[in-house]
């Protein structure tokens, strides 16, 4: 009996986990047969089976997986859709549906606008592209997930992009601005995001990237022949000043070929290049007074001139040739007043004002080579560098006294970077060798006290500094997404650094040290993908060997141990919108010869800084990191959010003294802290029925550090919170354009009790409105208004409005621009930074007013 | 014997231009360079109801190109058609203006005809009997094929997302070679691009493992006109054979070019030409 039991309710069991068997038959109303139904089951809310019913109405369906809730779904032409549950699957189902003819209804999906193939998203440069837009910048800007800085650099997703291709060759390299701000978006058929691009084809399929790369394709007929513009410019300036600007741009791209030659020139505050070298340590700063942190070409007389020529050949599918060069010059003058305050903690606040015009001159030459072999079974990239920047800058500064500083610095830098990989089967075998050479022969700052007819300080450093890393990697890809490898890493470093300070009346300060640095390295790693889980965990070991003399004492300073650091990361991908990351980790860093430059270098004639405290500096840094993006490309909404604790562990603290002859910093041997809580937000939303786009940016920023001023220890916090909001919209057939731009910033900071808090809030709010009465015309007018603090219940509007006409005709753009109409003169911000406050006041460049023609090819 | 002379016929075909019905444009066109310009009539074998777009992405791994093109399927009461989009735009213009096309002279015709990107492939199906008539070209000859409509075992799986504002549910198979994801709605058409069918609602996307292909539905619309294929000269062959003969002519071109005395290349041309292919990315693969 016990047995017949236990066999009823083993079949009982087995029959519940048995397929299930629907059958049926469908009917018109008219109770004929309906043939041709598609018929449906659901179960709990999912299709699992389906069949198409026979002339005779009949249908049949079977699934392996019944459920809780199951129902049929009926489909057809020309009856009405019909949904009926179903309770008991084991009697034949009758269906009747009532005639009712098929409406399709009609969609059109704008798909020309954004497509997405794969991790690829391609944009439609014709429907992305507005009137009024100068160069493709303007349209890349306009993409989800895209971000363009002051300097044309570009980021997607929070990160600078790889690569800036055209037609799929990187021709630019870091320079892409050059192209990116003189291409026609006409000239452009397509703009494609390459999603986490893996460039390098041996590892396609086996590594993503974590960053994204852009390429344009241009449109048939743009190829193979030159294409560019011609462009000169003439006006005046309130005042007596002439004003002139000119610009040559040609680019010829073939399958095999790709040349982009550019030169520019002018004197309407748009400068070229960059104003330092390429040092590791940056001891003179081009703007030691300070400056505001509005566009150059509000504030600064220049006369600058740029040309560069970049040509890359095609030899075969996989291997590529680059040259490129550049040479910019500048020339900028400016002129602020600043008064800052020194808070003390135990001590009386120090006002100190000066007022400094500022004569900068600058020359940057580079030029590179690059040969690389992109294939899947073997890469291979190398790239010479050399770099120059040579800097003549001279201030007069209206302090206690009269004073006038001059700086005179170059660099050299020679760079050699090498990368290979080979593929081997289920292995990948890298080879990469990086080599530099540092040189900044004799720099000179001097600064003279012309009240008193005396020098004040002469300055001298020399510096010099030699790199070489060689590091290899192997990796293995077994089954199932693992992958297990190391790699091996061998670095040397020597460096030399020399200063001496001449101050009449006191001893000179003087360091004059050498030394190397060895790190050899290696940091197994492994990766797996479970569950569509990424996860990759890596234990970077680092044996440091470091020797640093001092010459003039003898002392010698070493350091040798083994630290372990700690990565890891996890990453999902959920179809193709969502994304989540969360990586954590630990990084050990050890400090270098500037921590034995323990003598004051004199970066003004009156300010200090000694760079090391005598002892190696060291830190560890632990964080915590988590990133989630969601985008719904076809439905044009982008977001991302972006959280991260840093703690970071010193054994030094920074100092600050500060008296009414001068600043001076400094590093002591004493344990601080630093905590850095970050929190990141972008989004954007285009509702293309409205033909309008909204963007919100907005972050929150928490630190936590410790630092030393006038001998006491203070515990600073700081809060920034910023919000950005933008709209842009086009309306009545793109006759009219408006953008609007808001954005707040206020940001606090506590002393721990021994100083007052200080808080600050701006608002700046921009606005563009453009015009197209008629084709080929646009009417544009700006704003920009920055609402900054003085004081306490003391704010201040700097507002700019600047306005033009543009009519192009079939090659030729005829522009008439007039910039800063109400003619302001002066732009005043008060800045807080650590326990300082500084009044700023700078002078503006004032009405100009700019005739420019534009010829297109 | 059959296949040997069914190849033969291939070959042989391919100096031979082969003609059909068309219009014929007036002689007397000073401004003509080619002469008279042509266009093939229409065999009407239905009259269609609802038209789906789809956008078409494909690429040749093997020379690094994606091409893109707008095809279309067309829904009547007993057929089904599908082929390019521009060639049913090219076909309503002559159906709204039929004499349109016949007054262009040939340089005229040429630059209209260049705003439109045709495509030489088109089939229909028959859907009571399931047979799908293939028409094709290789170089300059035209083919045609039946075949019985596939049957697919489509895998049903429990994905959803939405397109074109529909609600699509994920199904998977492996046909002829590749690995197919497709995503199909309520709209009750057991059809989809190209050949794909016998899901239980329209497909509005197919893509394969390696996105080599991507059909993505863009567009639907209700127009209702007679369709059918375009009336040329064509020989009947397999898909079997259709398909290699292809693969041949898109692998071997330069070849086919030099055998079939059009064009005459030097011994430097050859060795050059001979690593060249032209773009071909199948759909079937067996």
């Amino acid at each position: 009996m016990r047995h017949a039991l236990l066999t009823i309710l083993l079949l009982f069991i087995f029959d519940c986990t048995a397929q299930i068997a629907v059958t049926g038959t469908v009917y018109d109303s008219e109770k004929h047969p309906a043939g041709g139904v598609i018929v449906r089951l659901y179960v709990d809310g999912k299709p699992k089976a389906f069949a198409t019913s026979a002339k005779d109405g009949s249908f049949s369906l079977k699934t392996a997986s019944p459920g809780k809730e199951m129902y049929l779904k009926f489909l057809s032409q020309n009856h009405e859709t019909l949904d009926m549950p179903l309770t008991d699957f084991k009697a034949p189902v009758t269906a009747y549906l009532k005639e009712k003819a098929f409406v399709l209804e009609e969609v059109t999906v704008k798909a020309p606008d954004r497509r997405i193939k794969g991790d690829t998203i391609v944009y439609d440069v014709a429907a992305m592209s507005k009137k009024g837009d100068r160069s493709i910048e303007d349209v890349i800007k306009r993409l989800p997930g895209i971000q363009v800085d002051d300097q044309g650099g570009i980021s997607y997703d929070g990160k600078s992009i790889k690569h800036f291709y055209i037609e799929d060759m990187d021709l630019m390299g870091r320079n892409y601005a050059v192209a990116s701000r003189s291409i026609n978006p006409a000239d452009i058929s397509t703009v494609s995001v390459y999603e986490r691009h893996q460039d390098k084809k041996i590892l396609q399929g086996r590594e993503d990237s974590d960053k994204a790369s852009l390429n344009l394709t241009l449109k048939k007929g743009r190829m193979l022949k030159p294409i560019g513009y011609m462009s000169g410019g003439a006006g005046a300036e309130a005042g007596d000043g002439l004003l002139w600007s000119g610009d040559l741009y040609g680019m010829l791209i073939s399958p095999k070929n790709q040349t982009i030659i550019s030169a520019k020139g002018n004197n309407d505050g748009h400068t070229f290049g960059s104003r330092k070298g390429e040092d590791a340590i940056q001891v003179f700063s081009p703007a030691p007074f300070g400056e505001p942190s509005i566009k150059h070409d509000r504030f600064v007389d220049n006369k600058s001139a740029f040309a560069s020529a970049n040509t890359l050949v095609k030899l075969n599918k996989d291997l590529t040739v680059k040259i490129n060069s550049s040479y910019s010059y500048n020339n900028e003058r400016f002129n602020g007043l600043t008064v800052t305050e020194y808070l003390n903690p135990d001590s009386e606040d120090i006002l100190y004002s000066e007022s400094v015009g500022n004569d900068l001159g600058y020359q940057n030459i580079g030029v590179s080579a690059n040969i690389e072999n992109n294939s899947t079974k073997f890469y291979f990239s190398d790239t010479f560098d050399f770099n120059g920047n040579f800097s003549r800058n001279s201030y007069g500064i209206d302090a206690s006294a009269l004073f006038n500083q001059n700086l005179k610095s170059d660099n050299y830098k020679f760079s050699n970077i090498l990368k290979t990989m080979i593929n081997s089967g289920e292995r990948i075998f890298q080879i990469n060798s990086e080599t530099r050479y540092n040189n900044s022969p004799l720099g000179v700052m001097t600064a003279r006290n012309i009240t008193d007819d005396a020098d004040a300080v002469s300055q001298g450093v020399k510096m010099r500094s030699f790199f070489n890393r060689e590091s290899t990697a192997l990796s293995w890809y077994l089954k199932n997404d693992i992958s297990v490898g190391t790699s091996l890493s061998f670095e040397i470093n020597h460096d030399s650094f020399s200063s001496s300070a001449v101050i009449p009346g006191k001893d000179d300060r003087r360091n004059d040290l050498s030394g190397w640095s060895i790190v050899t390295g290696a940091e197994p790693f492994f990766k797996c993908n479970i569950l569509g889980v990424s996860w990759k965990t890596s234990l970077p070991l680092n044996l440091y060997n470091l020797r640093y003399r001092d010459i003039i004492t003898a002392d010698v300073n070493r350091f040798n141990r083994l630290l372990v650091d700690f990565n890891t990361s996890f990453s999902k991908r959920i179809n193709q919108q969502n994304h989540f990351s969360i990586s954590l980790g630990r990084k050990n860093e050890v400090g270098d010869i500037r921590d034995f430059i323990d003598s004051p270098v004199y970066t003004t004639f009156r300010n200090s800084s000694t760079m090391g405290s005598g002892n190696l500096k060291r830190s560890r840094n632990d964080f915590v990191r988590g990133a989630y993006s969601y985008r719904n490309i076809l439905e044009g909404l982008y977001l991302t959010a972006q959280m991260s604790y840093k703690k970071v562990n010193y054994n030094t603290i920074s100092i600050k003294d500060v008296s009414s002859s001068g600043t001076s910093s400094s590093l002591a041997n004493s344990n601080s802290n630093s905590d850095l809580f970050t929190v990141i937000f972008n989004g954007s939303k285009d509702i293309r029925s409205l033909n309008t786009t909204f963007y919100l940016t907005g972050n929150a920023i928490w630190q936590q550090r410790e630092s030393i001023r006038s001998s006491v220890k203070v515990n600073t916090n700081s809060s920034v919170y910023f919000v950005s909001g933008k709209v842009e919209t086009y309306q009545f057939a793109n006759i009219l354009m408006l953008s609007a731009n808001a954005s707040y910033t206020t940001q606090t900071q506590t002393f721990g009790g021994l100083l007052p808090k200080n808080s600050t809030n701006n608002l700046s709010i921009s606005g563009k409105a453009a015009v197209f009465p008629v084709k080929n015309m646009e009417i544009f007018y700006l704003i920009d208004s920055f609402r900054v603090k003085l004081g306490e219940n003391n704010y201040k509007n700097n507002t700019f409005m600047d306005a033009g006409i543009k009519y192009s005709m079939r090659r030729l753009d005829l522009e008439l621009s007039a910039r800063n109409l109400t003619d302001m003169r002066n732009y005043s911000y008060t800045l807080y930074h650590d326990m300082d406050i500084t009044y700023s006041s700078y002078t503006l460049r004032p009405f100009e007013i700019i005739l420019s023609a534009k010829f297109r090819f | 014997m059959k296949s040997f002379l069914l190849t033969l016929l291939v070959f042989l075909a391919i100096p031979i231009k082969t003609y059909a019905q068309y219009f014929i444009l007036p002689e007397e066109d000073s401004e003509s360079c080619r002469g008279k310009s042509k266009v093939a009539k229409t065999v009407v074998i239905d009259t269609a109801k609802h038209e789906i777009i789809y956008l078409h992405s494909y690429k040749d791994k093997n020379i690094e190109q994606i091409k893109t093109d707008y095809e279309m399927l067309t829904l009547g009461n007993k057929f089904r058609w599908y082929g390019g989009y521009a060639n049913y735009q090219l076909d309503s213009i002559q159906r709204k203006d039929p004499e349109l096309i016949i007054q262009m002279s040939g340089n005229e015709y040429a630059k209209f005809r260049s705003k439109y990107k045709t495509i030489n492939d088109e089939l229909t199906i028959h859907i009571e009997d399931s047979v799908i008539n293939y028409y094709g070209k290789v170089f300059i000859n035209y083919f045609k094929y039946q075949e019985p409509l596939p049957k697919f075992k489509w895998n049903l799986e429990d994905e959803s997302m939405e397109i074109m504002g529909y609600e699509c549910y994920k199904a998977t198979t492996r046909w002829r070679g590749r690995d197919w994801t497709a995503w199909y709605c309520d709209i009750p058409v057991s059809g989809g691009p190209w050949k794909f069918n016998g899901l239980p609602g329209l497909i509005l996307r197919l893509e394969d493992a390696e996105r080599t292909h991507v059909f993505e539905a863009i567009q639907t619309k209700n127009d209702i006109y007679n369709f059918g294929y375009k009336k040329r000269s064509h020989s009947k062959t397999t898909r079997v054979k259709y398909n290699e003969a292809l693969k041949d002519y898109k692998e071997n071109s330069r070849k086919i070019l030099q055998n079939s005395g059009m064009v005459k290349y030097t011994t430097e041309e050859i060795e050059k030409y001979n690593h060249s292919k032209f773009f071909f990315a199948p759909i079937e693969l067996e």
